[in-house]
């Protein structure tokens, strides 16, 4: 295997270094080709920050020759639709907060009936009061649960308190689903998911993106309890590892796809 | 153990007096002995009575006119309770344990406590959390630190009552069977959040009143019945957000958590499920740099509610807690419960 190049954008220092981070621990996959501030250039593989305008920076990647384009912890964006109407000659990858996570892809492929079967799903975090806003984060919520299999179809905002968020909805299959996020000191950027199915419960952990200690899953039934197998790599490189195998077999992995549906389930909450 | 055990009258003897409350009693024997139990079902009240070592009765007066009987707990089902206490109270019991809810609307409510300050027999409701050890260690440390909540969540996830029924005791009377509800009625969804509240959340709504400012302008701003049976309840009070869910299922695993949060501390209470003995919840309480755990203790809510009414036996009404607490709580129970009904019934189910 020839270790593909890549160029990191380093505008967001935070983001740029979970990048490097992420690039060393794939020495095979691959290579660094330089750091820029400018896009493209020849790399075959560009890390966009995925602060503000980073749809923007992600066609510029895309339109200067770029294979593939990894996202990192791409903010809510409304015009990320466009990317979708109008795709840019690239693969892209999202590497999000617990959507990348590799925990809930396996749960999603092993617990995918029980998850058909779900009643109710509710996702609790804390965030630090210096962290994101509870709208992004409940946007990073929606990006795990849907990316877990279920299809969120509705969302109301239906609490907006100084330190809480609560959103409301339903899924296409008619399961509850309940995103809440609250501001604590005492946040440890993990996410808590709960699936409540009528003879099954699911209960998922996920830790921050940035570190390899592995999320759980755990699927209880009435005569046992199944855990998948722990995985020790960080939601980062799950995600870098989803482009080199979708550069290699050509097929995209939908990301795209599924963060403009999230933007405009979140877009069809409401307001406060 | 200064005094002889008080005598205690029980009325209604289905699966909570045959899995709580007798086997509870049988671990304060120096505090407590068993002498007179009442059901409507005279097998029952034979079968069960027989179990304790007390004589049946087939009607509460009976059971009040034994003069052995000096406490009594209510154990019949909630339409019953109010009457029930206020008989025990005229007949000048000590003290009454009412399980939970100790009545089923706010007139009923008042009327005990108007019987309770007439008589002054005074009147503890069977909420076994309120009187868990663990609850109350942390929140003295919570309120001692200064922390203010400003969002509480709660799920309770709970498999089939009998698994934990039939492990505290050898139950008698097995429940029956429910059918599977219907959701798309408007009515079954409303009566199905209404009972979730009463029934369930009851449990924590009084701790979950403790840690709000206040409770008079409660907004709900969320409520959906689940299949095949729970509740989804989200609110506001003063600013502060409160969201529960409840679900019954048919996997194995209890859970019952309360998580309590603010802008500098975590409180996280673990309970174990109703009926067993297995001790109390553990709490643990977070802060930046380090958790401090509350728990497990050795003795459990049930037995905090029998050691409060020996307390409450032995000094008199000035030691037990002012029945317009208990109104209070009862008051926000049905506040919460009619309100997320209203809202369950007019939901979308798509
Ligand atoms: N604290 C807890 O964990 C907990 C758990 C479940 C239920 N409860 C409460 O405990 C109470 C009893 O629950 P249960 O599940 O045993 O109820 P149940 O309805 O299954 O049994 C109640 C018993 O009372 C008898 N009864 C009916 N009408 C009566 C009357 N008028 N006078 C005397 N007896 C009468 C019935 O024959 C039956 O044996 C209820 O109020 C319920 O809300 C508490």
């Amino acid at each position: 295997m020839t270790a593909r190049t890549v160029l990191v954008e380093t505008a967001d220092p935070r983001r740029a270094a979970v990048a490097a981070a992420t690039l060393a621990s794939l020495p095979l996959s691959y290579t660094d080709g330089g750091s820029s501030t400018d896009a493209g250039r020849d790399a075959e593989v560009v890390v966009v920050a995925g602060s503000e305008g980073w749809v923007d920076r992600v066609r510029a990647a895309g339109t200067a020759g770029a294979r593939g384009v990894i996202v990192t912890d791409p903010l809510p964006a409304t015009d990320a639709g466009a990317l979708v109407a109008h795709r840019p000659a690239c693969t892209v990858v999202l590497a999000e907060t617990w959507a990348s996570s590799p925990a809930l892809r396996s749960a999603g492929e092993q617990f995918a009936a029980p998850i058909a079967r779900t009643r109710l799903v509710d996702a609790r975090t804390l965030e630090p009061r210096t962290g994101r806003e509870l709208r992004a984060v409940l946007f990073a919520e929606l990006r795990a649960v849907q990316s877990l299999g279920v299809e969120v179809a509705s969302l109301a905002i239906v609490a907006e308190t100084a330190s809480s968020i609560l959103g409301v909805g339903r899924s296409t299959t008619g399961a509850r689903i309940v995103l809440s996020a609250a501001h604590s000191d005492t946040a440890d950027g993990s996410l808590d998911l709960l699936l409540v199915a009528p003879d099954e419960t699911i209960r998922i952990e996920l830790p921050d993106s940035t570190t390899a200690r592995p999320g759980r899953a755990v699927l209880t039934s009435a005569g046992a309890a199944v855990e998948v197998p722990t995985i020790w790599q960080t939601a980062h490189r799950a995600a870098w590892l989803t482009l080199s195998d979708a550069l290699v077999s050509g097929a995209d992995p939908g990301h795209l796809e599924a963060f403009a549906a999230a933007t405009a389930v979140l877009a069809g909450a409401g307001a406060s | 153990m200064t005094r002889e055990p008080f005598g205690v009258g029980i009325v209604g003897a289905g699966p909570v007096v045959q899995a709580i409350h007798l086997p509870t009693l049988a671990r304060l024997s120096e505090r407590f002995v068993v002498r007179n139990i009442m059901d409507v079902n005279p097998d029952v009240a034979a079968a069960v009575a027989g179990r304790a070592g007390a004589r049946p009765s087939s009607s509460i007066d009976e059971l009040l006119a034994d003069e052995r009987v000096e406490v009594v707990a209510i154990c019949s089902p909630s339409a019953f309770h109010a009457p029930q206490v206020i008989a025990a109270m005229r007949a000048g019991k000590r003290a009454v344990l009412c399980e939970k809810p100790f009545a089923t609307d706010r007139e009923q409510a008042e009327l005990i406590a108007a019987a309770s300050r007439e008589t002054g027999v005074p009147v503890i409701v069977g909420a076994m959390h309120t009187v868990d050890p663990a609850w109350l260690a942390a929140i003295a440390e919570w309120e001692a630190l200064g922390h203010e909540a400003h969002t509480i969540r709660s799920r309770v996830v709970l498999p089939p009552n009998a698994r934990f029924e039939t492990s505290a005791t050898e139950v008698l009377t097995p429940r029956p069977a429910s059918g599977l509800p219907d959701l798309d009625d408007p009515a079954v969804r409303a009566q199905m959040v209404f009972g979730g509240v009463l029934g369930l959340a009851v449990h924590d709504l009084p701790l979950i009143r403790r840690l709000l400012p206040a409770v008079d302008d409660i907004e709900v701003v969320s409520a959906s019945a689940l299949s095949p049976w729970g509740y989804e309840i989200g609110f506001t009070a003063h600013g502060r957000l409160v969201h529960a869910i409840g679900a019954l299922t048919e996997q194995w695993r209890p859970t019952w958590e309360l998580e309590v949060v603010s802008d500098e501390a975590r409180m996280l209470l673990e309970f174990p499920p109703s009926y067993v003995h297995a001790g109390s919840a553990t709490a643990t309480i977070t802060t930046d740099a380090r958790a401090v755990r509350f728990g497990p203790y050795p003795h459990n809510g049930y037995e905090g509610e029998w050691l409060t009414l020996h307390a409450i036996a032995s000094a008199g009404s000035a030691a037990a807690p002012p029945v317009d607490g208990l109104i209070d709580d009862l008051d926000f129970v049905l506040e919460v419960a009619s309100a997320a009904s209203e809202t369950a019934r007019q939901e979308a189910t798509r």
